[in-house]
C-alpha cells in the first residue's frame, strides 16, 4: 500500500489560558489522508476541528504529535523548510469576502499565490490564472472585476481559484459553504466534487454539519473535545453510527419533514469547558450508556475494521446491538 | 390577534412593518411563526406584548387575550400580565439576563414579582425551576453570575424565569439561535415538555423551519409585515397554498439544514410590502397581472388553513409550478 498523502500522529495543540491553565483544544488525533481523498472532520464548536486545520498549514505550532506530508515530516519544519511544501497543501476560507482583499481586482488576487510561490515564471502567470478560474466556472471578464462585484458564491469560487492556482495536492476546505446561501451552496459542492476528480485532489473537509459533507466526502472523522470519536465512510457514518456522540448528532438535524421519526434525544448537560476536561471519557457526563469504566479512563480508538473506528468502551456492544455488519 | 398593524418611525419617514396580522391561538395550542428577517416576527411578538418603543409603535389593531383587549390596557395593567400569564423568551438570553445579579437573585425576583412569597420560599421556588429546566447542581448554580455559564444554560435560565408562574402562553423568539444544535435539541425537547405539562400555549418564532415541523401543531407564515399563510404543520408541508411557503420549503429541503436557509433569507430580507398588490408578486413565480395591483386577503382555502393568494387552491393542489 502506497504511503498516505497526510498522516497525523497524536496531535496535541494546547493553548495558554493564564494562571497555568490551557485550553486543551486538541488532545491526541490521529488520521490518515490518502492521495485523492476525501475526510470530513466534523464536530461542533470547540472540538478542535479547525485548528487541526491549523497545524497542518503550519498557521499553529502543535504542541506535540507528528504530520508527515507525502512521507515528510513537516511539524518540526523551520517556516523556511516548509514554504516549497505550501504551494502542495492550500485553504480555502468560510467568510469568502473577507479573505479576499477589497482592493485587488481578481486577476491579482488568483495570481497572488503563485508570486509568493515563486516557482511559475511571470510571463505564464497570466494564464495560469485564466486556466484556473475557467475551471471554477469563471470567463475572462471577470479578472478585471472586485471582490464586491462578485455573489458570496462566485466570492468562494474565487477563494478556490486561489488554493487550487497553485496546483495543490491537498486542500484544506474550513467550513466552505457555512456562509452562503442554500441554492449557491449546492453548486460549490459540486464544483468541490468536480474538481476533485479532474484533477486528483485530497480534501480535509472540515464542518459541524455532517449533511454538507455527505456528498463530497469518502470518509468522515468525528470529533468531539479535540478528539477523534469515530471514523468511518460516509455511508457508514450515516447509515450505522456508533459512537454516542454521532448518534446525537445524526439525530440533531431537524429536516423540514413532520413525518421524519425523531429519535429522543439521549444526550444531557453541557459541552464541558476545553480549559477543564472531565476525567476518563470527554463525553461520559451527558452519555445514557456510560459506565465507571468512562469516568476512568478515555477508550481508546478501537479498529473494528480498517478504515472503520470507535472510540467507546462500549463500541462494539452497539455494533452488535444494531445487527447488520459493521 | 386582529388586524395588527404596527410601523417604524424614523427620520426618514414612517415605514410599516406589520399591515395587518391575524392570528387565533388556542389554549394549549404551539404554533411555530416562520418568516425572513425584516418579515416582523420579532416586531410581531413585542406588539403582543405591548411592548413597542418610540420608534416603533403599534398603529391599529386588537389583541384580545381571554377576551380581553391587551393593547387597550394601561402599563400597569399590561406589567401585572406580562410574566405571569404571558411570558417571552429571547434569542439572546446573556444580554437579558443582569450580569452583576446571581442567578438566583434575579429567578427570585421574578417570582416575588407576581406573588407574595417569602425569599426563603422564592429560592426554594427558584431552586425548583432551576432543576426543572434540567440545571445540575441546581442550589450552587443560584449564587452563579452569568458569565460563569454557557448560552445554552443561560437559556435554560430565561426559561425558567418564563415559567415561573403558571403562564398561559409563552412567546418563545428564536429559542435555540446561537446554540450548538446537540444542545439546541435539548432546549427544545425541554421546552415542549414544559408547555405539555403546565398546559401552556407556545408561540414559537423560528427561521428553522426544521424545528416547526417538529414542534409545533400550526404554523403561520410571515412576509413583509403580514402573515400569509397558516395551516396545520401536516398539511403545510405536504400542499402550501402559498407560493413563497413552497419557496421556504423547498429552501429548507435542499439544504437540509437551517443555518444555511437562514442565509439565503438575509439576503433576500429587504423585501417592502408595495403600495399596491401582492408583497411577492416582484418575486412570485406564477404571479398574474391582478397580482400587481390587487392585494389578496388571507382567506380559507379549507378548514383550519388560509392563505393570501390568488391562486391559492391552484398552488396548493400543485396544479401549478410555484
Amino acid at each position: 500500500m502506497a504511503a498516505p498523502l497526510l498522516e497525523v500522529r497524536d496531535l496535541v495543540k494546547h493553548f495558554p489560558a493564564g494562571r497555568e491553565r490551557s485550553v486543551k483544544a486538541v488532545n491526541g488525533v490521529s488520521f490518515e489522508i490518502a492521495r485523492g481523498e476525501a475526510l470530513a472532520l466534523v464536530g461542533e464548536s470547540g472540538s478542535g476541528k479547525t485548528t487541526v486545520g491549523r497545524c497542518l498549514l503550519r498557521l499553529l505550532e502543535p504542541t506535540s504529535g507528528v504530520i508527515r506530508f507525502a512521507g515528510i515530516e513537516v511539524h518540526a519544519m523551520p517556516p523556511a523548510a516548509f514554504r516549497p511544501l505550501r504551494r502542495r497543501i492550500q485553504l480555502v476560507f468560510q467568510e469568502p469576502y473577507d479573505s479576499l482583499n477589497p482592493r485587488m481586482r481578481i486577476a491579482t488576487l488568483v495570481g497572488e499565490p503563485l508570486r509568493q510561490v515563486g516557482d511559475v515564471p511571470a510571463a505564464r502567470r497570466p494564464g495560469r490564472v485564466l486556466e484556473v478560474l475557467r475551471m471554477v466556472g469563471f470567463d475572462a471578464a471577470v479578472l478585471d472585476k472586485y471582490p464586491h462585484q462578485l455573489s458570496g458564491g462566485a466570492q468562494q469560487r474565487v477563494g478556490l481559484a486561489r488554493a487550487l492556482v497553485t496546483r495543490p495536492d491537498l486542500v484544506v476546505l474550513d467550513e466552505p459553504t457555512s456562509a452562503l446561501d442554500v441554492s449557491v451552496r449546492a453548486e460549490i459542492l459540486n464544483l468541490l466534487m468536480d474538481l476533485r476528480e479532474q484533477l486528483g485532489l485530497s480534501y480535509l473537509f472540515i464542518s459541524h454539519d455532517l449533511t454538507a459533507v455527505r456528498r463530497v466526502c469518502n470518509r468522515v472523522a468525528v470529533m468531539y473535545l479535540g478528539k477523534v470519536v469515530e471514523t468511518g465512510a460516509t455511508e457508514q457514518i450515516f447509515e450505522q453510527p456508533l459512537h454516542p456522540y454521532s448518534r446525537a448528532l445524526l439525530s440533531s438535524v431537524l429536516y423540514p419533514d413532520p413525518t421524519q421519526k425523531l429519535p429522543r434525544f439521549m444526550l444531557s448537560g453541557e459541552i464541558p469547558s476545553p480549559i477543564d476536561l472531565p476525567a476518563g471519557c470527554h463525553l461520559h457526563q451527558r452519555c445514557p450508556w456510560a459506565t465507571a469504566a468512562c469516568q476512568q479512563a478515555y477508550p481508546p480508538l478501537d479498529t473494528l475494521r480498517p478504515g472503520r473506528s470507535v472510540a467507546c468502551f462500549r463500541g462494539r456492544e452497539m455494533a452488535e446491538a444494531d445487527g447488520r455488519p459493521v | 390577534m386582529q388586524n395588527l398593524h404596527a410601523a417604524h418611525q424614523g427620520e426618514g419617514g414612517t415605514v410599516p412593518v406589520l399591515n395587518g396580522v391575524d392570528i387565533t391561538l388556542a389554549a394549549g395550542e404551539t404554533l411555530g411563526i416562520v418568516g425572513e428577517s425584516g418579515s416582523g416576527k420579532t416586531i410581531l411578538v413585542r406588539a403582543l406584548l405591548g411592548l413597542l418603543r418610540p420608534p416603533w409603535r403599534t398603529d391599529v389593531g386588537r389583541v384580545l387575550f381571554d377576551g380581553q383587549d391587551l393593547l387597550a390596557k394601561s402599563e400597569e395593567e399590561l406589567r401585572a400580565l406580562r410574566g405571569r400569564v404571558i411570558a417571552l423568551t429571547t434569542p439572546e438570553p446573556r444580554k437579558h439576563l443582569n450580569p452583576l445579579l446571581r442567578i438566583g437573585e434575579q429567578i427570585v425576583n421574578v417570582v416575588q414579582a407576581h406573588s407574595d412569597a417569602s425569599r426563603r420560599a422564592a429560592y426554594a421556588r427558584a431552586e425548583e425551576l432551576l432543576r426543572a429546566v434540567g440545571i445540575p447542581d441546581p442550589r450552587q448554580r443560584l449564587s452563579s453570575y452569568p458569565h460563569e455559564m454557557s448560552g445554552g444554560m443561560c437559556q435554560r435560565v430565561i426559561i425558567a424565569m418564563a415559567l415561573a408562574h403558571s403562564t398561559r402562553l409563552l412567546l418563545a423568539d428564536e429559542p435555540t439561535a446561537g446554540l450548538d444544535v446537540t444542545i439546541s435539541r435539548q432546549i427544545l425537547d425541554l421546552m415542549l415538555d414544559l408547555v405539555r405539562d403546565f398546559d401552556t400555549a407556545l408561540i414559537l418564532v423560528s427561521r428553522d423551519l426544521g424545528v416547526v415541523a417538529h414542534y409545533c401543531e400550526r404554523v403561520a407564515v410571515m412576509y413583509a409585515g403580514q402573515i400569509v399563510e397558516t395551516a396545520s404543520v401536516p398539511s403545510f408541508f405536504t400542499g402550501a397554498a402559498h407560493p413563497y411557503s413552497r419557496h421556504l420549503i423547498r429552501a429548507a429541503t435542499a439544504a437540509r439544514d437551517a443555518s444555511l436557509v437562514e442565509a439565503t433569507i438575509a439576503r433576500e430580507s429587504s423585501a417592502r410590502a408595495p403600495d399596491a398588490g401582492c408583497a411577492y408578486a416582484v418575486r412570485c413565480p406564477v404571479a398574474l397581472a391582478r397580482c400587481r395591483s390587487e392585494r389578496p386577503r388571507l382567506e380559507s382555502l379549507t378548514e383550519g388553513r388560509a392563505a393570501s393568494c390568488f391562486r391559492k387552491a391552484e398552488v396548493a393542489a400543485a396544479r401549478v409550478e410555484a
